[in-house]
């Protein structure tokens, strides 16, 4: 596993940092390995050694299968990809009207919460719907993704991952109100009221964490499934690998190749489902 | 006859020129047979399976030595698959510990005594005069025949010169009459004597002079309890007491000298008796024990008796070269026993890593910090686990491979410890999982960064903070004396003490999240001592046959 770690960060260039964490692993193997093998007892040369390492050869192309599954799960594992947070905020529609006698449909109010830090109170729109209903969600999926702009903004990378609109709607939406405008559906037709509605986004170190703890959630969530998949195949080699040689010892080496063939075609299996499940 | 289990059966001939008849011994060091050569020679082969260096180098050094009381060695072959084999004389009479238990079980009479002692001084005298030291002298090494005691099994023997006194580092021995200084690594002729001590008390007595429930425990009484000497005749008492002197420079001086006190002793002369160490209180604070060479010699407080006093003949071991059993152990290990034990310490970590991190998060361990529970549970198990994988790797890696090498394993381990923090970081960090906040304590570390690279981050460990936190919590503990078949106890609650100890004060000076900081140090030391196999002392003996028959 840490090698496939050290593979990508070498192919990203991106995080030095693995390499020291794959380094210093390899570098204490290779200082265990010298003091087994210079106070070895029982196992007197090379030639015995290398012997009785071939019978658990099949470890390779298990070892193999993992870092294909490994390879495979690395993108979804990449920490480090940081998205500019000016891009995802024009996606976001402000309104450009206003609502008479409520100005804070149109600006921005700057307060201080009860913790005595700032608190942006922002008016998010939505889009013409035919219904107030329509509208209001509209506005709080508006909400919603403005908050995740906060979390790109805070954390880099933003990913795939949701937020409950009634979460934001319950913590995070101060105001909200319901409109109709004109508006032209083309040249040729009338123009007809259509339902709008502005809520007015608390965006403040309370609605922010909210926000975070639900990206950890999710996000940590599809990546649990690529860390545990790979931490799954791992124990499952180890596993196989105990149960290998206890039955070839119990044996004596009689069936050890179909003792290697079932333990391969064990780790082949785990492999495919492990791909299936990353592919689902 | 031994009914163990031997390499080679009756008849084969694994050694060129020699035909082997059968088997008698095997051990630890290796297997004994009783051959014939082709011109039809009795001789004694010796199949070395480990230790093969020392034994060699010990072997060497007497090959061509001759002494009527040293089981003469005749030769050093290698066979086709490059073992070793040693060419003795072979000596048909029984040895010293059969005698014993045969018939002197509650010890032999003065006369008898006096017989194997002065065989056994002359034949060690010889090679100490030589700058030899036998270092392994036990009642199974003494042989009798046509009644001439020989002594045998040199293969431990080293040249001693002043400076090489303390030169070796590794317990060898037999742990019954094992000298005190020799766990300070000092191998003198001392240590012969207070072997040959040991053995003459114990055919005196029909009892070794320290005996106990475990290695350590016998180990501590020849470091620090005076030999009970009431059992002893007493115009022998200040012999043994001399012979057995903790010091070695209070010690009799020679195997001969020995002999002679012993002869004085008998013909009702005084005997010079060594310094007497700082008396202990006794339990009912009758005062300190009377000093020797008075007519009560050596006089034991009632505690001690009590202690002491073990009815009939200790067990004694059973393998062919008794070392202390304990984690550093040398022992021959083979490849397919080490895969077997690792890989199911290894599988058994898995069961308790999950354990621990589902048990954690069932109790709320990880509430507070990151609102995200199951997935700081997960954090903290996988990396609980990476950490015991690699104790467990590194340290059933070098198992039975004896006190060699102890800092390089303490290299390894420390930076096996900063790979783990760097993959611990590495899981924090794609699982999106915070440690809990740092305490009130913690607002400074005694070190905050090393050069430009901050150890903590806006309240966080940085990657240095794991690599480091990690690499000092494997590097400061011995962990091979957790997951070591042979260690004293399968869990042992002072080792997690410590551990809990030393990683809280890693947290407080590295400004490592302490509640993290404690909970990986105990989460580890737990898992790998849970997983880790465990072989209970009485049972120890037979592992090592049972390994022994098993290796090549």
């Amino acid at each position: 596993m840490g090698s496939l770690f050290l593979a990508r960060a070498i192919a990203a260039g991106n995080d030095h940092n693995l390499i020291l964490g794959g380094g210093l692993i390899a570098l204490a193997a290779v200082i265990a390995i010298r003091v087994a093998w210079a106070s070895r007892r029982g196992n007197t040369d090379m030639k015995t050694i290398a012997r009785k390492a071939l019978s658990v050869a099949w470890v390779a192309p298990a070892l193999a299968i993992v870092a294909t599954v490994g390879a495979r799960v690395g993108p979804e594992l990449n920490t480090a990809e940081p998205v500019a947070a000016s891009t995802l905020f024009t996606q976001i529609d402000t309104p450009q009207w206003t609502v008479e006698g409520q100005p804070w449909t149109t600006t921005s109010l700057v307060k201080r919460d009860t913790d005595d830090l700032p608190m942006v109170l922002t008016p998010i729109a939505s889009g013409p719907w035919s219904t107030a209903g329509e509208a209001r969600q509209d506005a709080l999926q508006r909400a919603a993704k403005r908050l995740k702009v906060e979390v790109a903004r805070v954390y880099g990378k933003s990913a795939d991952w949701d937020l409950p609109i009634d979460v934001v709607e319950q913590y995070a939406i101060v105001g909200q109100i319901q409109t109709t405008q004109p508006h032209n559906l083309s040249t040729l037709a009338p123009s007809s009221d259509m339902h709008y509605c502005v809520v007015q986004l608390e965006i403040s170190e309370k609605t922010r964490g909210l926000a975070i703890s639900h990206w950890k959630r999710g996000v940590g969530g599809v990546r649990l499934i690529g860390v545990g998949t790979i931490a799954g195949l791992m124990c499952l080699l180890v596993i196989t690998t105990h149960l290998y040689l206890r039955l070839d010892i119990a044996s004596a080496g009689t069936h050890r190749g179909k003792l290697q063939l079932a333990a391969v075609l064990a780790m082949t299996a785990a492999g495919l489902i492990a791909t299936t499940i990353l592919s689902a | 006859m031994s009914t163990k289990k031997f390499t080679f059966p009756p008849e084969s001939t694994p050694l060129a020129g020699y035909t082997i008849k059968r088997g008698i011994q095997r051990g630890g060091f290796g297997e004994v047979y009783y051959a014939h050569s082709d011109g039809g020679k009795e001789v004694a082969l010796k199949l070395l399976h480990s230790h093969a260096e020392i034994e060699l180098r010990g072997t060497e050094l007497c090959l061509n030595l001759k002494h009527p009381n040293l089981i003469s060695i005749f030769d050093i072959k290698r066979d086709d698959d490059g073992d070793v084999w040693i060419v003795m004389e072979y000596v048909s009479g029984a040895t010293l510990d059969r005698v014993l238990a045969d018939e002197f079980p509650d010890g032999m009479p003065t006369t008898e005594v006096r017989d194997w002692l002065a065989g056994l001084a002359a034949g060690v005298d010889y090679l100490h005069d030589r700058g030899i030291v036998h270092r392994d002298l036990k009642p199974q090494n003494l042989h009798r025949e046509a009644g001439q005691v020989k002594v045998g099994d040199v293969g431990l023997s080293k040249i001693i010169t002043p400076s090489q006194r303390g030169a070796q580092t590794e317990s060898i021995g037999t742990i019954y009459y094992m000298a005190p200084e020799i766990s300070r690594g000092e191998y003198g002729p001392e240590i012969d004597v207070y072997s040959s001590a040991a053995i003459v008390y114990e055919l005196l007595t029909g009892r070794v002079p320290f005996d106990g429930e475990t290695t350590a425990e016998i180990l501590n009484r020849h470091l620090t309890d005076q030999p009970d000497l009431q059992p002893l005749p007493p115009p022998l008492r200040p012999v043994l007491a001399h012979g057995l002197a903790k010091d070695p420079a209070d010690r009799t001086g020679s195997l001969g000298a020995l002999l002679g006190e012993f002869d004085a002793a008998l013909a009702g002369e005084s005997v010079p008796t060594p310094p007497q160490p700082p008396p202990e209180q006794p339990i009912d604070g009758s005062g300190p024990a009377n000093s020797a060479g008075t007519a009560e010699p050596n006089k034991v407080s009632p505690a001690r008796l009590t202690t002491h006093a073990r009815p009939g003949r200790p067990p004694q071991p059973t393998s062919y070269d008794a070392n202390p059993l304990g984690p550093l152990s040398p022992r021959s290990i083979p490849l397919s026993r080490r895969g077997l034990e690792a890989t199911a310490a290894m599988t058994a970590a898995i069961l308790f890593s999950g354990l621990l991190a589902g048990g954690g998060w069932w109790i709320g361990m990880f509430d507070e910090s990151t609102r995200a529970t199951p997935l700081a549970a997960v954090a903290y198990g996988l990396t609980t686990l990476v950490a015991s994988w690699a104790v467990l790797i590194g340290t059933k890696a070098w198992e039975g491979t004896g006190a060699e090498s102890l800092h390089l394993r303490r290299l390894s381990l420390l930076l096996l410890g900063g790979g783990v923090g760097a993959t611990g970081w590495w899981l924090h960090r794609v699982l999106l999982i915070d440690l809990p906040p740092l305490t009130e304590n913690q607002n400074s570390g005694l070190v905050d960064s090393i050069g430009t690279l901050e150890l903590v981050h806006n309240s966080q460990p940085t990657l240095t903070g794991y690599v480091i936190f990690f690499a000092l919590l494997f590097g400061m503990r011995r962990w091979w004396w957790h997951t070591d078949s042979f260690r004293p106890k399968r869990l042992r609650v002072a080792s997690l003490l410590l551990t809990l100890t030393l990683s809280g004060l890693l947290g407080l000076v590295l400004r490592f999240p302490l509640s993290a900081a404690i909970a990986w140090g105990v989460g580890i030391a737990v898992v790998v001592q849970l997983a880790a196999p465990w072989v209970a002392p009485e049972h120890r003996d037979a592992r090592l046959n049972q390994q022994g028959a098993t290796d090549g």
